[in-house]
């Protein structure tokens, strides 16, 4: 069965397959989403959960982790039935009073001298136990007590997952640009876990600890795309659905080389000058994707560990043909999944370079590499590992596919399930999906990482910055952006000649 | 000569949303759409929008090519006019209450883009989409007209030239409006060179479809390096910033406020963002006020403690010597911090 979904304030619609209204198998999963009736995505759910445990004698030693992949379904899990969240009306402040004066006063008086009443939040959030985040459902997983009972001597006894896919209205508030000027719609997948500590754990006996556990998501996105046909001209269909992403890594220091060119080129060419505003956004930049990638998102909380430097967000759009490609910065009809703003674009205020800027999701106090910008992840648990793959949609990794086990689509080594075969080349648009697997690790030792003297809880949510789903048309009378192809420091031309799937942002 | 702003005021939601004038509304709607079967027309009418959809057209429409899109971007039009006379008579006649004429959707819209939709289940074209931008007038005096920067009307056109959906991403204005001065874009915005102004523009902005907000007046659009920003361009349109206040402490942030007197009073709500066991409105009050005499005219600013975990931060913002008012939300990471001493990952 599937119940459909669709809530009128909001503006979000969407399927979701469900049994005896319970979460059919796996989880939820949500089917066909539109926003306005934008289209935003065919398919998007969780894949499963990985845990990482080791054996650790009495000397502090560990065994070689074991790895475990658990989906939610029986009999690792109980779930609750599928509930639905509606969002709670905002009111408007009654100004009855001020109407009196409607003849003799303007608008702004009668304001200002309802300002107690127009200042106060309780006027427009009446309910304070409302649902003001945004529509969504939800479902609740209990692992069978036996999932923990079966590890001798495990340090945990139970663990409790919540899914709650959110969405919310349409607006530039909150922002997810640090800017601030762009109007869009959030989703948040979010997964919450609780472990539940075992209390009868015997110290002198080797314990099972959890070293990790890792998320693996399957977004199925599916923007609204108008393709061309081969011999130009519009396309006879849709077909196959021809989507393009990109990969972005913001700068973390302003290059003001770089912005003074910029404003210096805009006298001359203003896509010049876009061009150059870019090179001072971006650290590096592939858009769009000329190849399939797997590629590092965020190590150990970290934007650049070793060798190893991460991308910040990635940006979702249908193609266009011979069309313009969505603008960069900007993106005005896209998906956008941020998870770390770069140090430059941090909101500080202008003329206020007195405050610190954002440089919030880590503990204050870390210095270093990779410790710049603000990381939108759960602070209880910002020591994780994400990563990002966009692939061609496969029959040998659909979870509905024939023949297709679930735990096949969550490797132990998350990126081989793409690295077997070359990448393919996906840069005029293809039907493609993102993988995103986000791993809360749980160091034990300063020697695991010796930046972390604020523990990781045990509980935590993942998936918080959301995706940002924008659909408005691309803004015109100013330059804002690029809307050309963009790739630096790799070229377009070593990109595809490499043959490469994973590629970080070097 | 000065320039001057026209500043619009927003109708009263509360006059819209009883249920004679909401009645009243829907009616004209679905009659100037011709989509008074109820069984197969929805309609919704909200504070920030009003949406109409034929959910047995949409999605089912056949080959949107037969027709051109200047053929459906002409239908858009028409549309879109008829539906405006529609609201402004018949709707308004049901408003006993209103200060004036409301303009219940945008009473003058410049096409922007016109798009083919396909089905995503099967490939076929299904409709057009046509796009256009609300504008309003700026400087009644020049005669200049400014964009709606947020504001939106999409209308969905089936092959034989049927309305399928039509989305009005607008305020009811009130009919009243005052002017005044322009005020002079910022001198420098930030990132950019100060002998070579950056790119910008003026425009309304109206707020998200369900966010607090009393009147639409301009703000500058600036491009710079990293995206658009904001800035003020009147004495009533506030810019609120919220951003770490000390380095010290990571649980403190700070309220910043651009464009108006420098005399605000403020206050602070939270929503749970990664924690879900209890949605609850936390009402944080006005916080800690303190004076940053570093601006000109010197600016009130609000402090407050936010607790570690991710949360949406609400705000609310009043300046006191004019009336004028923004509510502001942002996600917020909140932090604890590190022992002294503590450093980053490997180095390279």
């Amino acid at each position: 069965m599937t119940l459909n979904f669709s809530d009128p304030a909001t503006g979000w619609s969407f399927e979701c397959p469900d049994s005896s209204g319970k979460p059919y198998t796996g989880g939820l999963t949500l089917k066909n989403i539109r926003h306005h009736s934008n289209n935003f995505a065919r398919d998007i759910r969780l894949i499963g959960i990985r845990l990482r445990v080791s054996d650790f004698d009495n000397t502090g030693q560990p065994s070689i982790p074991k790895n475990v992949f658990v989906s939610l379904d029986p009999p690792n899990f109980k779930s609750t039935e599928i509930q639905e969240l509606r969002p709670s009306a905002l009111a408007a402040p009654q100004t009855a009073a001020e109407r009196a004066s409607l003849t003799t006063s303007s608008f702004m008086d009668r304001l200002k001298n309802a300002s107690d009443k127009l200042l106060s939040l309780g006027s427009y959030f009446k309910d304070a136990s409302g649902n003001y985040n945004g529509y969504g459902v939800r479902a609740d997983y209990t692992a069978d007590p036996t999932l923990f009972s079966q590890w001798p001597n495990c340090e945990v006894s139970g663990l409790t997952i919540g899914q709650t896919f959110l969405f919310s209205t349409y607006g530039m508030s909150p922002p997810h640009e640090p800017g601030s000027v762009l109007m869009a719609a959030r989703c948040h997948p979010l997964t919450t876990y609780k472990f539940t500590l075992n209390s009868s754990v015997q110290q002198w006996s080797p314990i099972r600890q959890i070293l990790s556990i890792r998320f693996d998501y399957r977004l199925y996105f599916a923007l609204d795309a108008v393709p061309n046909s081969p011999s130009g001209g519009l396309a006879q269909r849709a077909q196959p659905w021809p989507n393009n992403a990109g990969l972005f890594r913001d700068n973390d220091t302003l290059a003001v080389g770089s912005l003074l060119s910029a404003a210096a080129a805009s006298f001359v060419d203003p896509a010049l000058a876009s061009s150059a505003n870019s090179a001072a956004a971006f650290a590096a930049v592939e858009k769009q994707l000329i190849l399939e990638v797997a590629a590092p998102g965020q190590r150990l909380g970290l934007s650049k560990q070793g060798s190893v430097t991460c991308w910040d967000n990635i940006h979702w759009w249908g193609n266009r043909g011979s069309g313009p490609m969505i603008s960069a910065p900007g993106a005005f009809h896209a998906a956008h999944m941020h998870w770390r703003w770069g140090s430059a674009g941090s909101s500080i205020p202008h003329g206020r370079a007195a405050f610190p800027g954002d440089t919030s999701g880590r503990p204050s106090g870390l210095t270093g590499v990779g410790t710049g910008g603000s990381l939108l992840v759960d602070p209880r648990i910002w020591v994780q590992s994400i990563d990002v793959a966009v692939a061609k949609d496969d029959p040998s990794r659909d979870p509905e596919g024939y023949g297709v086990i679930r735990e096949s689509l969550s490797k132990e080594d998350w990126k081989t399930l793409f690295t077997s075969r070359a990448a393919a080349d996906i840069s005029a648009g293809a039907n493609i999906v993102c993988w995103y697997s986000v791993e809360v690790q749980f160091p034990r030792s300063s020697s695991q990482l010796p930046q972390l003297s604020v523990p990781q809880q045990l509980e935590g949510t993942v998936f918080v910055h959301g995706i940002f789903f924008a659909h408005n048309a691309e803004q015109t009378g100013l330059t804002i952006g690029d809307t050309r192809p963009q790739h630096w420091p790799r070229n377009e031309g070593s990109i595809r000649s490499s043959g490469q799937w994973v590629r970080d942002a070097s | 000569m000065t320039s001057t702003a026209r500043i619009w005021a927003l109708a009263d939601p509360n006059l819209i949303s009883s249920p004679k004038a909401s009645a009243a509304i829907e009616q004209a709607f679905r009659t100037a759409l011709g989509a008074t079967d109820r069984s197969r027309h929805r309609v919704t009418i909200m504070p920030g929008f009003i949406e109409h959809e034929d959910t047995r057209g949409l999605w089912n429409a056949g080959d949107a090519t037969a027709l051109s899109a200047e053929q459906a971007r002409d239908y858009a039009v028409k549309t879109i006019t008829t539906v405006s006379k529609a609201l402004s008579t018949e709707a308004n006649k049901a408003l006993a209450n209103a200060i004036g004429p409301m303009q219940l959707v945008p009473p003058q819209v410049k096409p922007i883009d016109v798009l083919p939709i396909a089905s995503m289940q099967s490939g076929s074209w299904d409709h057009w989409l046509v796009r256009s931008r609300p504008q309003l007038t700026l400087d009644v005096t020049a005669g200049t007209y400014a964009d709606v920067f947020g504001a939106e009307v999409d209308v969905r056109i089936g092959p034989a030239g049927a309305v399928l959906g039509y989305l009005s991403r607008w305020r009811p204005l009130s009919g009243e409006h005052i002017d005044v001065d322009l005020s002079a874009p910022p001198a420098t915005a930030s990132n950019t060179d100060p002998n070579h102004p950056a790119q910008r523009t003026i425009a309304f902005v109206l707020e998200g479809e369900s966010a607090p907000q009393h009147y639409l007046a301009p703000y500058y659009l600036i491009a710079n390096g990293e995206d658009l920003e904001l800035a003020s361009a009147s004495p009533l349109s506030l810019v609120v910033h919220i951003t770490r206040y000390s380095s010290e402490d990571p649980t403190q942030y700070v309220a910043v406020v651009e464009g108006g007197s420098g005399d605000y009073r403020f206050d602070w709500g939270l929503l749970p963002l990664s924690d879900f066991t209890e949605i609850t409105l936390a009402h944080l009050g006005e916080g800690q006020t303190v004076t940053d005499r570093s601006t000109n005219p010197a600016s009130s600013l609000s402090v407050v403690t936010l607790p570690i975990g991710a949360h949406l931060a609400l705000l609310n913002v009043i300046d006191q010597q004019t009336g004028a008012f923004q509510h502001h939300s942002e996600q917020v990471y909140v932090a604890g911090s590190t022992s002294a001493g503590a450093s980053g990952g490997s180095s390279s």
